[in-house]
């Protein structure tokens, strides 16, 4: 189908007002971008579950896989676990190409995991305080580093993320502090988000990630380039 | 702006909103480095509560919220609650929130919980608003209900640990 490059300008008689349609190819070039965008999160996210997989021995099952451009303030309602106690390990791509990573677990679930993924090591279910901070950020390390690894060696791009840290508390509240900044940087969040199951009823997982505009710019460049050949 | 009396029995109000009620109404929402601003005016039976997201509108866009940012919040909350016939000397204020939830980060921009509570503290006290009561900072979320009735706060944390104001 022929493009067509010019906007267009349609009157609605009713309303008496004019609607404004964006150029066709605009919005196809808006759609490839969402299209590339989740591509190369989908690579990151497979590269992801297989280490998690790896660590636990057990097989995990990608559930969902979405990408939503949607202002920050927003996000909160979009992914629904409001006051549930939340395990998350944050990884952050430093830098102008930024990027927040965020691995979710429920505060329980996450213990079931680090009590196979201790038994899996040392043949040992007990996690003590100690342990298990080392354990968590231990598991986000391989995890949103095969992630980030996956990405980087699609794309060619340079992506090494400050040592991981995590928090337990309320999804909400650990959630508005990374919404806060992302409303300083810019005007919608663009949310990768892919949830997963752990074996049986062991764990249902979430891989969150907010990117920099720039970051957003570089993968998407370097989806174009590699679609070209 | 469109404002709107709620009879719901529990209202959630979400990052940038705000809500008045009259009773019976609980205004719940839940903060990390957000602040759960929350005015009321005992003898008139009304009150509402405002989700603060940064200190300041410096340099974003008009049509953010006002409910959004600390100095903007507090007089709009107080005008809101004005035009439903309060008046501005029975109003008082209780805050919460503004947590540093990833302290172990040397981010400055994640600490964004410590100047929300300055620039509310700023705001309220430039509109000659008492601030009655508080429950700020920490590393810890709150859950936060506000009973529009009495105007007690009741916080909650994951630690289990429950505070009236």
């Amino acid at each position: 189908m022929k493009k067509k490059n010019k906007i267009e300008v349609q009157t609605d008689l009713e309303k008496g007002i004019e609607l404004t349609v964006k150029p066709e190819f605009k919005l196809d070039e808006e759609a490839m971008e969402i299209d590339i965008l989740r591509e190369i999160g989908s690579i990151g996210a497979g590269s992801a579950t297989t280490a998690l997989s790896e660590l636990i021995q057990q097989k995990i099952s990608i559930d969902v896989l979405d990408l939503h451009i949607v202002p920050p303030i927003q996000v909160p309602s979009l992914l629904g676990l409001n006051d549930m106690p939340t395990t998350v390990v944050y990884e952050r791509l430093p830098g102008d190409a930024s990027c927040d990573i965020l691995l979710v677990f429920q505060m329980d679930e996450m213990k079931k995991l680090l009590s196979i993924m201790m038994q899996t090591s040392f043949g040992s279910v007990e996690v003590d305080e100690a342990m298990e901070t080392t354990a968590v950020e231990e598991l986000g390390n391989i995890v949103l580093g095969a992630f980030l690894s996956a990405i980087s060696n699609f794309t060619g791009l340079v992506l090494v993320p400050v040592p991981p840290k995590h928090v337990t508390d309320m999804f909400d509240a650990i959630l508005d502090g990374f919404l806060a900044k992302l409303c300083l940087q810019r005007k919608d969040a663009v949310l990768f988000k892919t949830r997963f199951k752990c074996g049986e009823e062991i764990a249902q997982g979430m891989l969150i990630v907010f990117m920099s505009e720039k970051l957003q710019n570089l993968l998407v460049q370097k989806g174009k380039e590699w679609m070209k050949g | 702006m469109e404002l709107n009396v709620i009879k719901l029995n529990v209202v959630r109000v979400g990052m940038s909103e705000m809500k008045i009620a009259s009773p019976p109404t609980i205004l719940t929402t839940t903060v990390g480095s957000c602040i759960a601003l929350c005015m009321y005016a005992r003898r008139f039976h009304i009150g509402g509560m405002a989700h603060i997201v940064l200190p300041t509108n410096n340099g974003l866009k008009d049509e953010d919220s006002p409910f959004k940012f600390a100095d903007t919040a507090v007089p709009a909350l107080a005008s809101a609650l004005m035009s439903k016939g309060v008046k501005h000397c029975s109003l008082e204020a209780k805050i919460a929130g503004g947590a540093n939830m990833f302290s172990m980060i040397d981010n400055p921009v994640l600490n964004i919980g410590k100047k929300n509570i300055v620039m509310v503290k700023t705001a309220l006290a430039r509109e000659k608003i008492p601030l009655v009561a508080e429950d700020v900072g920490g590393t810890c979320g709150r859950r936060i209900e506000f009973d529009v009735s009495s105007g007690k706060l009741k916080i909650t944390t994951i630690k289990g640990e429950v505070k009236i104001l």
